[in-house]
């Protein structure tokens, strides 16, 4: 009998039709070969090819095209004068202690142009993809193929999640590439190499967050219209209790700012003061948690309920 | 580890908690290694929630499964070298071709040969070059047999692993699996069509409403099988010559009908039909319910 459990160097037969089937010997669990990881989170990492280069590109372009009319924008700089004029400019960013003469920098406009909604904007990546990596899989059928070779769930649910979390740094470095070539390029604009680094950097510990909590939604709920929808939830309504919480004195929104996802954000600081490593990398922890969570609850639930 | 059983379930029930309708009641049964085994039942009696317990996919409300003498729960992983899977209704990535699916699922697995796999589907007739996509519903099941079998497992579990597939390509596949039970590997197959199941198994168990009714040799499911057969004749019939054969259970005759449910062998009955001019004959197999209502009594249908 063939022990299919060992590499076999012998060189493979031919095609034979009639050939019968050889089956391998049950040995003890140790001696069992273990898998390869990694199939399925370079499965994942090419099923995101398109997206990767297409929401690198949008958003590289919208970066380029920004940094293209801040010396125009400079000049008039309206959009600044308009919401500051209506004491709007803070509370949009919910940068309560941002001079406003900074929204006139070319760090300021960043921030209010896009990095200041990036986790909103990620957000509408992050949830449909973690949503495709697992409910989609499931309602499909094809999590039963997977889960029924010796792959453990834990690690169904991890390489999906890396696949995800790769795709996204792959995003933010063609944004950081972008940024870094346009600003150097750009006379007018007075920014250093790190500023980039820092501010995508900055973006990554949110969108864990709500990549974790989106993965935790999906394993723990049935229907992916409402994971995406709670989850979708969970971002909007975190930015706007911030909003509202720089708008009022109110104690409640004082205790809420705390365990706000968005207090964790401070796009202009990142820009121009750097990051706040240990604060950053906390987030990143935290949502590791959740995720630790995220994969509790897939161990323990029934599949295709 | 030779001497186990290939598969033994005990005391197995599933209760779905948002429905609490239970899908598996008490359900007992052991498998023994290198038999092809038939799980029947009608749609919905519960033969598909055995099989995902099985395969760990979903957690039992009691009892227990070993497959190979492993808890099927708690050493699912280490079950699973051993196991090859076939899912009632296969899906696939759509968006990869068949040799790209085979190639993803042999990663899977540790030292898979992949030629194998090349050599099944070949002998199944399935085109691995085509997108799933593509694929209609009988090339999707070839392709969901060839990653059952590709690794050689010693435990088969196929969920109606025959639908859609066209009877040429269904006698291969059985062809395939008396390989594999000759090979010393164990078939554990649901179907609700009875003459496949008698084809090819072994022992049969027959499921209903989650409850185990019998477990039989094919021997003894062929005595009790029974079979409706109508003769269309121009000649005058008289009730009384049929009910006299044996097995005949219930004689039907309208204007140039005759129909007979018949129990057991039929060739008291073509030696009694020769005797008449037939226009027209037909032999149908009864469905599973019909079997359970005339084996189990109407109570239980």
């Amino acid at each position: 009998m063939t022990d299919l459990w060992t590499e076999r160097d012998e060189p493979q037969p031919e095609l034979q039709a009639d050939r019968p089937i050889n089956l391998p010997s049950i040995t003890t669990t140790f001696l069992l070969p273990k898998t390869r990881p990694g199939r399925i989170f370079w499965r994942a990492l090419r099923d995101n090819a398109m997206g990767i280069v297409i929401w690198g590109s949008v958003f590289s372009l919208l970066l380029a095209a920004l940094a293209l009319i801040f010396p125009y924008q400079q000049e008039s700089n309206t959009l600044v004068n308009i919401l500051s004029g209506l004491g709007l400019l803070e509370r949009l960013t919910g940068a309560r202690e941002i001079d406003i003469a900074a929204f006139s920098t070319f760090e300021g406009y960043l921030a209010l142009q896009v990095l200041g909604w990036a986790p909103i904007i990620f957000s509408a990546y992050l949830i449909p993809q973690a949503i495709n990596a697992v409910m989609a899989e499931e309602r499909d059928g094809t999590l039963d193929l997977l889960l029924t070779t010796p792959l453990p769930r834990w690690r169904f649910l991890t390489e999906k999640a890396l696949a995800i979390v790769v795709s996204l740094m792959c995003i933010l470095f063609m944004m950081m590439v972008t940024l870094i070539i346009v600003t150097q390029a750009i006379a007018e604009i007075d920014f250093a190499i790190w500023q980039p680094m820092n501010s995508m950097w900055h973006i990554f510990p949110i969108s864990m967050i709500i990549l974790a909590f989106t993965l935790f939604l999906c394993v723990t709920l049935r229907q992916p219209r409402t994971a995406g929808g709670l989850a979708a939830l969970f971002v909007l309504g975190n930015y706007f209790i911030r909003a509202i919480s720089d708008m009022t004195d109110l104690p409640i929104f004082n205790i809420l700012r705390h365990i706000n996802l968005f207090e964790y954000y401070a796009s202009v600081a990142a820009l121009t003061e750097g990051v706040n490593l240990a604060r950053d990398l906390g987030v990143v922890a935290f949502a590791g948690l959740i995720f630790l969570l995220a994969v509790v609850q897939f161990q323990r639930r029934d599949i295709g309920v | 580890m030779s001497n186990v059983n290939a598969i033994e379930i005990s005391n197995l029930s599933k209760t779905y908690p948002r429905t609490t309708q239970t899908a598996l009641s008490d359900l007992s049964l052991t498998v023994e290694r290198g038999e092809i085994f038939g799980y029947l039942g009608p749609n919905g009696a519960g033969k598909s929630t055995t099989i995902r317990i099985m395969l760990d996919l979903i957690r039992p409300t009691s009892g227990k499964v070993l497959l190979m003498g492993r808890d099927a729960q708690r050493e699912s992983v280490h079950v699973k070298h051993f196991i090859g899977n076939l899912p009632g209704e296969i899906r696939l990535w759509e968006h990869l071709n068949g040799r790209q699916i085979l190639h993803y699922l042999a990663g899977l697995r540790p030292n898979v040969d992949l030629n194998d796999a090349y050599q099944m589907a070949e002998r199944l007739q399935l085109n691995l070059s085509l997108k799933a996509g593509n694929y209609s519903t009988g090339n999707k099941r070839k392709l969901g047999i060839v990653q059952a079998m590709m690794h050689h497992p010693p435990l088969l579990i196929l969920d109606e692993p025959t639908t859609g597939l066209d009877p040429l390509v269904r006698q291969t596949f059985h062809e395939m699996l008396m390989e594999a039970r000759d090979a010393g590997a164990t078939v554990f197959l649901s179907s609700h069509v009875l003459s496949e199941v008698q084809a090819i198994c072994d022992r049969v168990a027959i499921l209903r409403a989650g409850t185990l009714q019998t477990v039989q040799s094919i021997e003894a499911l062929s005595h009790a099988r029974s079979h409706i057969v109508t003769i269309y004749t121009r000649d005058a019939l008289l009730a009384e010559r049929w009910e006299r054969i044996d097995g005949v259970k219930e004689v039907n005759i309208t204007s140039g009908c005759l129909r007979l449910h018949v129990m057991g062998a039929i060739d008291a009955v073509i030696k009694q039909a020769a005797t008449i001019t037939i226009d027209d004959m037909t032999i149908e197999e009864p469905r599973l319910e019909t079997l359970f209502m005339t084996y189990y009594g109407d109570k239980q249908a």
